[in-house]
């Protein structure tokens, strides 16, 4: 450092101080003047820096001229104590010039450091702005995913209950279409009455006629399983009374046959002959 | 040192020697231009040194925020392992 520098200069300069006395006692100047040459060294060394022009271009003229006035007085044979005392202001010259280089220096470093500081922001701030963005994006992924499972479920939901009013709707059509079995609900099962429109007179086979209100009540029973059915004949009054006995239960019976046919348990269906109606 | 070249001067001065105390002024004027330029630079040194400071406490507070943003125990990179 220059102020160590500086302290080794002052001691030469007393020991030169020294020599010079007694060397004025001897008569004339030694041949080299150590102060002279220290200074002339350190003047050197500072134009050496590249920012030596730039920020301390007036000391070092002032060092270069303290310089050339000591080397003048020293071809006139001077006092040593003048020549001393040019060199001791070269000498200063340099290590002020010394300072204001270490100081530009210094500056530069900051220059730079705040530069850096300021990069070092910057990629943090583009870095937080890209985790942010990615975190937004797989947000949003998450929401898109989320919205089509809702829409599917929706679909679903959508489907299941226009199902259940689709089955609701053929439940009710089938009902209605048993209205002209005469169909009632009783404790005991659905109870029909069937007619003589499903039979000739005096005859116990189904009429073509009758099949498919036979088709719509085994279509019932097959969709209500846990439902029984009674089936009670009847017969006009044309006949004997044990004649129609028998007819009517030869029509349930037929009834009866036409359902077990049709994939109707027969121990769901009851027949009853009730004679004349 | 400049204070002592100073009294010297002044003593010089008062001993009739003006020239000397010429020169004992002017080296006097010098060394109190180098004691502020020392000055000057130290604080400058200081800057240095604290904007230094100041970019590596920056360096590890990034490090430790970019560490806290990945999934805890999910490996993390080794200290300062991290290029900026």
């Amino acid at each position: 450092m220059s102020t160590s520098k500086t302290f080794v200069g002052g001691r030469g300069i007393a020991t030169a101080m020294t020599l010079a006395l007694l060397a004025a006692a001897c008569g004339g100047l030694p041949e080299r003047i150590e102060p002279l040459e220290a200074a002339r060294a350190a003047v050197r060394d500072a134009e050496q820096d590249r920012l030596a022009s730039e920020v301390a271009a007036t000391e070092l003229a002032a060092a270069r001229t303290a310089l050339e006035e000591a080397d003048a007085l020293f071809e006139d044979d001077a006092d040593i104590e003048l020549i001393e005392h040019q060199a001791y202001l070269a000498q200063r010259y340099a290590d002020i010039a010394d300072q204001r280089i270490e100081q530009a220096h210094a500056r530069e470093r900051i220059e730079q450091g705040e530069a850096e500081r300021n990069r070092v922001l910057l990629e943090a701030r583009t870095r937080e702005a890209e985790t942010a963005q990615r975190e937004a994006q797989v947000a949003q992924q998450r929401a898109q995913t989320a919205e089509q499972q809702a829409q599917v479920a929706q679909q679903q939901a959508q489907a299941t209950a226009e199902q259940a009013a689709t089955v609701a709707q053929e439940n009710q059509a089938l009902m209605e279409s048993l209205n002209d079995l005469q169909a009632r609900q009783t404790e005991r099962g659905i109870v029909l009455t069937l007619s003589d429109v499903l039979f000739d007179t005096g005859q116990a086979e189904l009429k073509p006629g009758a099949m498919s209100a036979i088709d719509r009540l085994a279509a019932f029973m097959r969709e209500y399983p846990d439902r029984n059915v009674r089936i009670e004949g009847h017969t006009d009054s044309r006949g004997s009374e044990e004649l129609n006995r028998g007819l009517s239960q030869r029509r349930a019976a037929a009834v009866e046959t036409a359902l077990v046919a049709r994939g109707v348990g027969p121990e769901r269906v009851e027949c009853v002959g009730m004679g004349e109606a | 040192m400049a204070r002592e070249k100073l009294e010297a001067a002044e003593n010089a001065v008062e001993d009739g020697e003006p020239e000397r105390a010429a020169r004992l002024a002017k080296e006097a004027e010098l060394d109190a231009t180098l004691a502020s330029a020392i000055a000057d630079n130290q604080e400058m040194q200081a800057a240095v040194t604290e904007l230094e400071r100041s970019i590596e406490t920056l360096e590890q507070e990034i490090a430790r925020g970019a560490q806290a943003q990945r999934a805890p125990g999910a490996a993390s990179p080794p200290a300062g392992g991290v290029p900026f």
